[in-house]
């Protein structure tokens, strides 16, 4: 089964959001234009949505079985929790960074197109699917938005050397968001494996690497809450757990421990 | 903030001293798991798990009822203790998460230290004793006395503790059993993942197994290498019939399709029954040189063999074996009491004298000719109390998702 006519689409994505990282960057001497910045932002995610949508009705299930489509879902929800940051915080930069990872999550998926197929073993033909993936998908989305702060501090150690502690408090805001979800999402993942496969939790490797990303972001929460005035040790366990994270999404695949999961999609 | 500098172990404990605690706990492991030749430990069984919770329970609560203004007890029930403990947990399974467990050919070393199969080994003991340690301490600082606003923190510290130590004293009563049926025979055999075998107090007959198959999908082979033609040609269509579509510079039309089918002479003719196997009848026209050829392929199976269709010198078109889309049993539970007969699907098992049964595999060679299925069947007394830890942790991602950080960072426990 081929993809709709989703270059077409993503092309067209990838216009209205390098528009929007034009007038967001030009927000910062004149900041009228984040307005249009942020309606560049919302056609690209409406139109990726109505993409997803499609995928939906023509696959027969949700496509959210392989890493292609996750990565789509990724991609329409970064621009989204950008264009919500910038409404609450005013952070431009921010919104910039979004667009940029999810153009580049996008890409992913243009350059490299993957066969999508109807085919749901039965496993994953449950009630828990949907909950499970969108949860995780939603933590993954905020809990990388964190992750772009943790760039932003290093860069800011490095070259500008001036911490600025005000960020942290946002990626703090961010990660308990994300955190909660990713609870969700790990719990979730327990009840129904306890429904398909007989136990909740058996250390498979994505089970193993679900775990390694929830303990570094309690780390990271404990810490912060701990030592509120260090900058550069919140700023790299986030950026380490962000690792930790893609890891358990994509490279889990690839590691020689995996051998053997029931996690192990295509794409 | 003035302060006077404080030595390296001078209470209180900070970050320094519980990282050297937190590896030596873990070395510790390494070394007990070393010497005793890297044969891991069991877990205790009922009722020794029981009496291991309640003993770290009361160790727990009696060290901080007696002790609470111990600077041992403080330094525990303190976040550098936590962290440290967080992260050599973390570490742990971090080197487990690039071995591969239970792997019969592990080297030595691994094996000796308990790589091989960590969360049987005496450093994931040590080090998950340390872990719920400094989290019953923490626990019990925030909950004693009671404020109305820790309720998020004893959700979610407790329901943790709650779900590991369930969880893990759990595993020496959990029974995971595989139960083997064939069409129209009872048993009442099952057998462990180590080949043990188990008489079950019911026996179960299997009436009949009965699959549904995705249709299967068709592509286009390299006969040169022998695998599924390169990235312009890696496509696959739906052997649905009537099905137009097109890959590269080939046309192709599904003129018949049958899910089961069996050879008579040049075509195939559906037959329902021993051996079939699904076939179809593809028209396909190459644009590049104008010309039109018809031929059948069949993904075949145990019983009949698979058919190409040739349709020029570098390429062939090949049809995959079928998906199973669902497959169930349809069985009669015998007990002392009666019997039953019921429907056993993947994802829904059933539950009954305290065991569940699932649906979990079936002899993928014969695909829908199966006559075997495997049944998978659980005994796990600990899961409720697992449970109780999962809702409370549930809650308390609800709480902080709501209320998120809203207390005050807490500058002073410095």
């Amino acid at each position: 089964m081929v993809w709709l006519n989703f270059p077409t689409y993503a092309l067209i994505i990838f216009l209205f959001w390098l528009v929007g990282i034009l007038f967001f960057t030009l927000g910062f001497w004149k900041p009228k234009s984040n307005v249009w910045g942020l309606i560049a932002t919302y056609a690209g995610v409406a139109l990726l949505s109505y993409f997803i949508t499609l995928l939906w009705v023509k696959l027969e299930r949700p496509p959210m079985r392989t890493l292609g489509e996750t990565r789509l879902w990724y991609s329409a929800l970064l621009p989204l929790v950008g264009a919500i940051v910038y409404h609450r915080w005013k952070y431009g930069w921010f919104a910039i960074f979004s667009l940029f990872m999810a153009i580049l999550f996008l890409s992913f998926n243009y350059f490299k197109p993957e066969i999508h197929d109807k085919a749901l073993m039965p496993a994953l033909q449950s009630p828990w699917f949907v909950p499970h993936v969108i949860v995780y998908i939603i933590s993954y989305v905020v809990l990388g938005a964190s992750s772009l702060i943790a760039v932003y501090g290093l860069y800011l150690n490095y070259f500008k050397t001036r911490p600025e502690m005000r960020i942290l408090h946002l990626a703090d805001n961010l990660v308990y968001i994300g955190f909660s979800f990713l609870t969700l999402g790990l719990l979730f993942g327990a009840l129904w494996a306890k429904e398909a496969w007989g136990h909740y939790w058996t250390w498979d490797p994505k089970e193993t690497w679900a775990f390694l990303t929830w303990m570094g972001y309690l780390i990271y929460m404990h810490y912060r809450y701990h030592r509120p005035k260090v900058f550069m040790g919140p700023i790299w366990t986030l950026s380490l757990s962000f690792v930790v994270l893609l890891i358990a999404w994509f490279g889990v695949n690839y590691l020689p421990s995996a051998s053997n999961s029931v996690h192990v999609y295509g794409g | 903030m003035n302060k006077v500098k404080r030595k390296t172990w001078e209470h209180p404990w900070s970050y320094k001293e519980s990282f050297v605690i937190a590896f030596a706990v873990m070395l510790l492991g390494f070394l007990i798991e070393f010497i005793s030749g890297g044969s891991g430990i069991s877990a205790p069984s009922w009722p020794n798990n029981l009496y291991l919770l309640l003993g770290i329970l009361n160790f727990n609560v009696i060290a901080y009822v007696l002790y609470k203004d111990h600077p041992l007890v403080k330094w525990m029930g303190r976040v550098p203790a936590a962290v440290s403990a967080i992260s050599i947990f973390t570490l742990l399974i971090l080197m487990m998460g690039f071995t591969l467990q239970e792997d019969a050919a592990a080297s030595d070393l691994v094996r000796r230290l308990g790589l091989s199969h960590v969360t049987r080994s005496w450093p994931y003991l040590l080090v998950v004793l340390y872990f719920l340690l400094t989290l019953g301490f923490v626990t019990l600082r925030k909950v004693l006395p009671w404020k109305n606003n820790n309720i998020g923190f004893l959700l979610n510290h407790l329901g943790l503790w709650i779900i590991i130590v369930g969880g893990i004293l759990g595993s020496g009563d959990l029974m995971r059993l595989r139960m083997s049926l064939n069409e129209g025979k009872t048993t009442d055999a099952a057998t462990d993942y180590r080949g043990q075998a188990y008489e079950m107090p019911f026996a179960i007959h299997l009436n009949d197994f009965m699959i549904d198959e995705y249709p299967p999908k068709v592509g286009i082979i390299d006969k040169n290498l022998g695998a599924l033609a390169g990235e312009e040609h890696k496509s696959f269509f739906e052997a649905a019939e009537g099905y137009v579509g097109e890959i590269g510079n080939l046309q192709f039309e599904v003129l018949r399709f049958y899910p089961e089918s069996m050879r008579q002479g040049d075509v195939f003719k559906e037959f329902k029954g021993e051996g079939s196997a699904p076939a179809a009848e593809i028209r396909l026209f190459n644009k590049q040189n104008q010309t039109l050829k018809t031929g059948w392929i069949c993904s075949g199976n145990a019983f009949q063999k698979a058919e190409y269709f040739d349709f020029d010198e570098q390429f062939a078109l090949m049809m995959l074996q079928p998906v199973a889309k669902e497959y169930s049993s349809h069985i009669k539970l015998i007990t002392d009491e009666g019997e039953e007969e019921f429907d056993l699907l993947v994802n829904v098992p059933v539950r009954r004298m305290g065991y569940t049964i699932y649906q979990v595999g079936y002899d993928e060679r014969f695909g829908r000719h199966s006559t075997l299925s495997v049944l998978e069947i659980v005994r796990d007394p600990w899961l409720p109390l697992v449970y109780l830890g999962i809702f409370m942790v549930i809650a308390g991602s609800l709480y902080i998702f709501w209320i998120g950080r809203k207390e005050k960072i807490n500058t002073e426990n410095e």
